[in-house]
């Protein structure tokens, strides 16, 4: 196949026609965002007095779905920057695909912690801009941290995403067939032109957005683990936090990207350009860092009777009701990886997809367990508390994956989600 | 490059041909264009390397100084708050921003610094007239040169140019 029959190709096929599952699929996640804006306009007008998050438990839900949307995008630039520094050259096909998914992740991520903030409209005062109050950020603490971090790890990754797309939106611009769509997407090439002086200083940019995107996979979930590690609740207060953090971000990343790349492949008929091999390196990953994450278990019990902590003994050895979510916990993230070892299971998507879903479930199991079981018996047996969520909790993270399936579908009806330029150097 | 002559190839070793064959007339005012990047075009071309790590580096040294100055300024200088018996300039707690802070601006000054060394944001130049000049972003290798050149000389240059069997060749613009 010559490289103008590849192009011709990989862009007729990102263009298929809309069919009824694709509806059906945009219909179920348009019904959830319509669900997600209600409910974050009901929070914002009665306050979160709405949610089951109370003292002790004053974390709870958001900050689980907070932590959660994080963990989801590293995968995305573990893939695309990583990968892309180690010349694993089969990151392509999926790389775009990936990106995306950080982006929308971090997006659903955002969402929590200024809604927490109880009253949102205030957000920016995390920032520091010109007050004429005279009160400035207190970066002493970790929320500040949080901020920078997030918007930091948002802003590069958008940057390379961006700079990825702008020879696609070239070739989009070039060969579209619609005043509209040729209009659009020239507009969002912002002059590309494919020149040599272009594509140098292209390389070097790519390189050095990915050199930059690397440190941050590492550095957005360990700040986000030292809003934990630096208090003093039981189970949050070490430093084994920000390694099982980051280990556990890229375990959920990689089965979300199994999650939204099976059904793709399948749907595209792009079999040919995802592979068994991309499913199959996936699994690994997924089973590398899966082990990660169940040794981080096993360590934190260890720690938990070898420091002999009274309040960390007490959390860890007494069982509550929602003992259940930590045997989930265990049961997805400890048992089911251990699938991947077997090819058989690495080769079929059924087995695949199933794997990562649970996987996702009991990531989410995790930081419910890490957060709310600390804070429900914390050092002083006074301050004891059981938490449940109430329905606008449910509600708001049911909404997070409708509006996260939404922005996807939308992607890749009207985005280029497989990176033609990136691919066709491997033909050439 | 408002005016001089433009040659298409199918394959990049005509491409890599022609640019040798201007080059040996003394030619040094010329672009190719490849739908995919093409490093080994950068030394055919005489090109000088990018800029753009140095630039980089400067941002994120830059950003991470900046960083580091502002939490200074917000918690030592303007607004000293003993919070947990922490002294008000603390390095240790001020490391995490600014690294973060050495990220973004490193990252903002490649991909801005990438757009403006590339001259992006022209939405229409000259050579976007040439006839099947879209061919670049799909399976087209075009080379460009500039009228400007003190060595342009239109009739033996195409000449030139014919001997490495391009696929089409156009002279745009007022010929000199």
């Amino acid at each position: 196949m010559t490289i103008g029959q590849f192009h011709d190709d990989l862009f007729a096929r990102m263009r298929p026609r809309p069919n009824r599952y694709w509806r059906l699929a945009f219909a179920i996640a348009a019904g959830l965002t319509l669900l997600l804006f209600s409910l974050m306009a009901y929070t914002i007008g009665a306050g979160i007095g709405v949610w089951g998050t109370n003292i002790p438990a004053a974390w709870a839900f958001p900050i689980i779905n907070f932590v959660f949307w994080i963990g989801i995008g590293h995968a995305g630039t573990f893939i695309s920057a990583i990968l892309y520094l180690f010349e694993q050259r089969w990151r392509n096909s999926i790389s775009r695909l990936t990106e995306t998914m950080t982006l929308f992740a971090v997006m659903q991520a955002a969402i929590f912690p200024v809604l927490h903030l109880g009253r949102p409209w205030f957000a920016y005062w995390l920032f520091p801009y010109p007050d004429v109050m005279g009160v400035w950020p207190q970066v002493k603490s970790a929320l500040p941290w949080d901020a920078a971090a997030v918007t930091t790890y948002f802003t590069v990754s958008l940057l390379f995403w961006y700079l990825g797309l702008v020879p696609d939106f070239a070739a989009l611009r070039d060969h579209s067939t619609t005043r509209g769509r040729r209009v659009a997407f020239g507009l969002l090439a912002i002059g590309w032109r494919g020149s040599a002086t272009a594509w140098r200083h292209w390389r070097v940019a790519y390189l050095m957005l990915a050199a930059i995107a690397t440190p941050l996979v590492i550095s957005v979930h360990s700040v986000v683990s030292s809003d934990f590690a630096i208090g003093l609740t039981p189970g949050w207060h070490t430093t084994l936090q920000p390694p099982f953090f980051v280990a556990g971000a890229i375990f959920s990343g990689f089965a979300m990207v199994l999650l939204l790349v099976i059904p793709i492949r399948a749907v595209f008929g792009l079999q040919d350009v995802i592979t068994p091999r991309h499913l199959d390196n996936c699994a690994k990953l997924t089973l590398v860092t899966g082990s990660i994450v169940a040794y981080g278990y096993l360590i934190e019990f260890f720690l938990g009777w070898y420091t002999s902590d009274p309040a960390d003994k007490y959390m860890m050895l007494h069982a509550r009701p929602d003992i259940v979510i930590f045997w989930v916990m265990v049961a997805c993230n400890v048992i089911v990886p251990q699938l991947f070892w077997s090819r058989r299971v690495r080769h079929s998507t059924r087995a695949l997809f199933v794997a990562s879903l649970l996987i996702n479930v009991g990531m989410w199991a995790e930081r419910f367990v890490i957060i709310v079981r600390g804070l429900e018996r914390d050092q002083l047996p006074a301050a004891w508390g059981t938490y449940w969520p109430t329905w606008v909790d449910i509600g708001i993270l049911a909404g997070t994956f409708g509006f996260f399936g939404l922005l996807f579908l939308g992607f890749v009806r009207l985005l280029p989600f497989v990176p033609v330029t990136e691919m066709k150097e491997a033909p050439a | 490059v408002k005016r001089g002559i433009a040659v298409e190839y199918d394959e990049l070793r005509d491409l890599v041909a022609a640019i040798r064959a201007a080059r040996e007339r003394g030619v040094v005012r010329l672009e190719a264009y490849t739908p995919y990047p093409v490093p080994e075009l950068d030394a055919l071309l005489g090109a000088p390397p990018s800029p753009l790590a140095i630039v980089t580096g400067l941002g994120a040294i830059c950003g991470a100084a900046g960083g580091y100055f502002l939490q200074w300024l917000l918690n030592a200088y303007l607004y000293p708050v003993n919070s947990g018996g922490r002294p008000p300039h603390m390095p240790l707690a001020f490391v995490i921003i600014t690294i973060e802070m050495g990220f973004l601006f490193g990252g903002l000054s490649a991909f801005f610094g990438c757009l403006g060394w590339s001259r992006l944001f022209a939405l229409w130049r000259p050579v976007d007239d040439l006839e099947g000049f879209e061919s670049e972003t799909r399976a087209g290798y075009w080379l460009v040169i500039d009228a400007g050149d003190p060595h342009y000389d239109a009739p033996s240059l195409a000449a030139a140019l014919r001997e490495t069997s391009p696929k089409s060749l156009q002279m745009f613009g007022d010929q000199p």
